[in-house]
């Protein structure tokens, strides 16, 4: 099984704004390409009654080598929300809540698994042996998810629509 | 060094969601169900046991319990184990209008009590001395962030039911 | 055989979920149109239709599958289920839809390296060091299809309408 440290919980951005949700997608994508992350949607679902709800999940992924793999759980909910045309295309406006969190993974593919003396190894080695390691991966994603956390407030703040 | 005794924490030790009036049970009851399979949580033939289902005639009612318990293996030596109860009372069935065509619901009560339990050395293949030496001394720091994991999974669970309920908060 | 889990964890892959109106026989017929044109094997594991006056409600399951090469196989665990289906229009229902979508990548399909413990052990090493890269560009290549069926449902659905 794989250990998981968590460098950030839950980083959020909420607010009531009008924004182009594809131009949202295409940005964060772009950022996640741009640092070699692994980009999948998990889960989209929407609710088209008379209010409209949307709540979708997002993963980055980056295995930085053979034992450590870095994580972005992205969750976006869309609340009230209304398709608008403007000039610049169709936007939607509505409570959108962003929250992006962080984890660290390690033995990902759970190769120190097979008897509890090596999962006791492993952590053995996690904790004491490779603990610099340990934290420059921490300091190198704590990084990227910041990065990440002040695009997606860039984007809604300046998005200005007609 | 004595005996260590390993023992499960009990992270969340209840959380409870009361509800008076119209509800969907069909809903909840497999909206849970998907909800803890999406999770991982939810396989029938392997990790989620639904230990109990009882229904009585009362009247022109029916009392409906249902006990579930669902398990994620973590790490080698922790689980998360999830322990979810219903219990529904006075429950009738109406048929009500909504969205313009007619809808089976059930009006009553439910109470739905979630717990959350952090499993250690769940496969109780280690020694007492190894139990203590790893979680007080090799694991201490990582230790918080299995139980933080375990909190944020039930809480996300209770808004699940809220939302499945269409509960305003 | 072993069976490679494509995708996000942690229970079976990418889900959608869809309340409102939208064309299901379009979205069926797309599916499978698109499946055949990527030559993929469709199979109609399940199919159950339960009418009611309070809604209909279907459960589909399909198992869509490519054979690669004599050692790997893309294969789609694709399950519907939709309730409280009403009549809404011209070829329009609503309801609720939950799709999920459960893409692996088999190797040894054919158990040929299964018989022997031997031959097992050279799968294993096989597979551990000289099939890795190639096992991540599969992975990769099967991602990117399920992407494509998850676009054409999305498309179906007209999401941010």
């Amino acid at each position: 099984m794989v250990n998981v440290d968590i460098v950030e919980k839950g980083l959020v951005v909420q607010k009531k704004a009008k924004f182009n949700m594809v131009e949202l997608y295409k940005s964060l994508k772009s950022w996640f390409d741009l640092h070699d992350y692994e980009f999948q949607e998990r889960e989209y679902g929407e609710e088209a009654t008379d209010k409209k709800t949307a709540k979708i999940g997002w993963m980055g992924r980056k295995d930085v080598n053979e034992y450590v793999s870095y994580r972005l759980p992205i969750s976006i909910t869309l609340k009230n929300y209304e398709t608008i045309k403007t000039k610049q295309g169709n936007v939607v406006e509505g409570d959108i809540t962003v929250k992006i969190g962080a984890n660290v993974r390690s033995d990902y593919e759970n190769k120190w698994e097979s008897a509890p003396i090596m999962h006791f190894f492993r952590s053995v080695f996690d904790r004491i042996i490779a603990s610099d390691k340990t934290q420059k991966y921490e300091k190198e994603l704590k990084k990227d998810v910041h990065d990440i956390f002040h695009r997606t407030k860039s984007f809604l703040n300046l998005q200005k629509f007609n | 060094m004595g005996e260590y005794k390993s023992k499960s924490e009990k992270i969340v030790p209840k959380l409870k969601i009361s509800h008076k009036g119209i509800f969907d049970f069909k809903d909840v009851y497999e909206g849970l169900k998907r909800w803890l399979m999406h999770s991982g949580y939810g396989n029938e033939s392997k990790n989620l046991h639904e230990k109990s289902y009882l229904e009585r005639i009362k009247g022109d009612s029916k009392q409906i319990e249902s006990r579930w318990t669902a398990r994620k293996e973590v790490t080698g030596y922790f689980a998360n184990v999830i322990e979810i109860s219903f219990q529904s009372i006075g429950v009738t069935d109406v048929e009500i209008e909504k969205d313009g065509r007619k809808v089976k619901l059930q009006k009553g009560k439910i109470d739905i009590t979630i717990t959350g339990t952090l499993l250690k050395n769940k496969n109780k293949g280690w020694s007492p001395l190894m139990c203590s030496i790893y979680e007080n001394f090799v694991i201490r720091d990582r230790l918080e962030n299995y139980r933080i994991g375990l909190y944020s999974k039930v809480y996300s669970l209770h808004d699940e039911i809220k939302a499945i309920l269409e509960l305003p908060y | 055989m072993e069976k490679i889990k494509v995708g996000p964890g942690p229970g079976p892959g990418y889900i959608i979920k869809e309340k409102g109106i939208f064309n299901l026989e379009k979205l069926i017929s797309e599916l499978k149109k698109w499946f055949n044109e990527q030559e993929y094997d469709f199979y109609e594991k399940k199919k159950k239709h339960k009418p009611s006056k309070y809604g209909n409600r279907i459960e589909l399951k399909w198992l869509i599958e490519r054979k690669i090469d004599h050692m790997v196989k893309y294969e789609m665990d694709v399950e519907f289920l939709i309730i409280d289906i009403a009549p809404a229009g011209e070829d329009l229902v609503s309801g609720k839809l939950e799709m999920v979508i459960d893409p692996n990548i088999i190797l040894d399909y054919e158990d040929a390296w299964k018989p022997t413990r031997f031959k097992n052990f050279l799968m294993k090493l096989f597979k551990n060091i000289y099939y890795k890269d190639i096992i991540k560009k599969h992975k990769t290549k099967l991602d990117s299809e399920v992407n494509t069926v998850r676009e054409i449902v999305k498309e179906i659905f007209e999401f941010y309408r």
